[in-house]
């Protein structure tokens, strides 16, 4: 089956190209272009990997990610930062709240599949 | 007989004498009144002064502190300019990046061998654009102390790997040799932050490819001595100008007799960014050469 993964960003180019590829790829993909909708998308499509932008309108990044590590019934699904922010700091905070992993941009479209597979191996290990 | 008369003149001189040594003790007294009333009057002086000069001090320290609060909240302004102009910068890089490899992939339909090679000079030149922005950043964020380095404990030799995997690309295209010296050993170990050292290093092995001509060699070492772990890059390219080494980490600098045809400029960043990446270490970055006779980068880092 394929995997789902769970995008956003509130550019809505930068969704569309990385929709195509990660469709080209094989994956199922759902959209959000501010952090409220990813958490509401997180619970009705039970997504395998979110790839979270983190300036976003309603709820940043970083919150959004704080909120899904909590919830038991969510913390498992990984979380890739994905931002134009990279300062030191910012990479150390995404982490802190938990993300799997943090690409910033501007990315090469293979090294974000490649991440994005990877990742996804890594949780499927870690569960097992 | 004067001795007799001197004898009985003796206690008159006595009376006389104290009388004398009283009054002049009350002069003396007097004397020493007066001295105090001038010191205490000093002393108030010195008092009055002192408030004063308290009062001078607490008033430029006061004036210190407006003045440093104010340059806190400069600081912060330009950090936040600095983070939210590398946001707005590289948004849209994204979204140029992203379209052209699309298409440039052929994700979004099939693209002709010359749409092909068009889209590779629009993205060559994006990573231009990005690599500049980058580096303007990075240079702004080193000098502004906004970087902590990640320090560990890592392997020189797989270091160098690292960096030498993806420049031999860059100089297979150039036929230059780029290599590890055999001395390093597969146990040499040092601690740094690895991301920034592979940062450094990735600068020099291409600079020194860039300055390289055909059939040359790029060789890439360290070596370790009790306090102090070294790395050097050494080329047998066309070297440096003498006058020219001690410029060569200052920023914004270039030569323009250094740059070989067919070579875009950079930033002229690179070095003074491996320059605040190696003092952040603790360490110190130099340059060996002559003009025509090679050029050999080293830099340390203690341990």
């Amino acid at each position: 089956m394929a995997k789902k993964i769970l995008i956003a960003d509130d550019e809505p180019f930068i969704l569309k190209m990385v929709t195509a590829r990660l469709q080209k790829e094989g994956f199922e993909v759902v959209t959000a272009q501010d952090g409220q909708s990813v958490l509401d998308l997180t619970r009705q499509q039970n997504p395998d990997l979110i790839l979270l932008d983190i300036m976003m309108p309603k709820l940043d990044g970083y919150k959004v990610c704080r909120l899904l590590k909590f919830d038991k019934q969510f913390s498992h699904i990984p979380v890739v930062m994905c931002t134009a922010r990279d300062m030191d700091e910012d990479s150390q905070l995404g982490f802190q709240t938990g993300a799997d992993e943090y690409v910033t941009k501007p990315f090469e479209m293979e090294e974000l599949v490649k991440v994005i597979h990877d990742t996804i191996e890594k949780s499927k290990s870690n569960s097992a | 007989m004067t001795r007799l008369k001197n004898q009985k003149a003796i206690p008159l001189n006595c009376m006389a004498a104290s009388k004398t040594s009283a009054q002049a003790l009350q002069a003396e007294n007097q004397k020493l009144h007066r001295e105090i009333e001038a010191l205490k009057q000093q002393l108030k002086k010195l008092e009055h002064d002192n408030r004063e000069s308290n009062e001078g001090i607490q008033m430029l320290f006061n004036d210190l502190y407006k003045k440093h609060q104010k340059l806190q909240v400069i600081d912060k302004l330009k950090s936040d300019f600095i983070s939210t102009v590398s946001h707005e910068l590289k948004t849209p890089l994204t979204m140029i990046k992203a379209g052209i490899s699309q298409v440039h992939d052929g994700v979004l339909g099939d693209v002709t061998q010359d749409q092909k090679e068009a889209l590779d000079g629009v993205l060559e030149g994006v990573n231009r654009l990005t690599h500049i922005v980058s580096e303007v950043l990075d240079i702004s964020k080193l000098e502004g102390g906004k970087v902590r380095l990640k320090k560990q404990t890592v392997h020189a030799s797989e270091l160098i790997e690292k960096v030498l995997k993806p420049s031999a690309l860059k100089a297979n295209v150039k036929s230059v040799r780029v290599m590890m010296d055999t001395a390093v050993g597969p146990d040499q170990t040092l601690v740094c932050d690895p991301g920034k050292i592979i940062q450094v290093l990735t600068n020099l092995v291409d600079n020194a490819i860039k300055f390289t001509p055909k059939d040359g060699r790029v060789t890439v070492g360290a070596r370790t001595d009790a306090k102090n772990f070294e790395f050097y890059v050494q080329d047998t390219g066309i070297g440096i100008d003498k006058q020219d080494i001690s410029k060569l980490f200052v920023k914004f600098q270039q030569f323009e007799r250094a740059e070989p045809l067919g070579h875009q400029h950079g930033t002229g960043l690179g070095l003074a960014i491996c320059k605040e990446i190696i003092e952040l270490h603790g360490g110190k970055i130099w340059a060996e050469s002559e003009l025509n006779h090679g050029a050999a980068f080293h830099f340390t880092i203690p341990q």
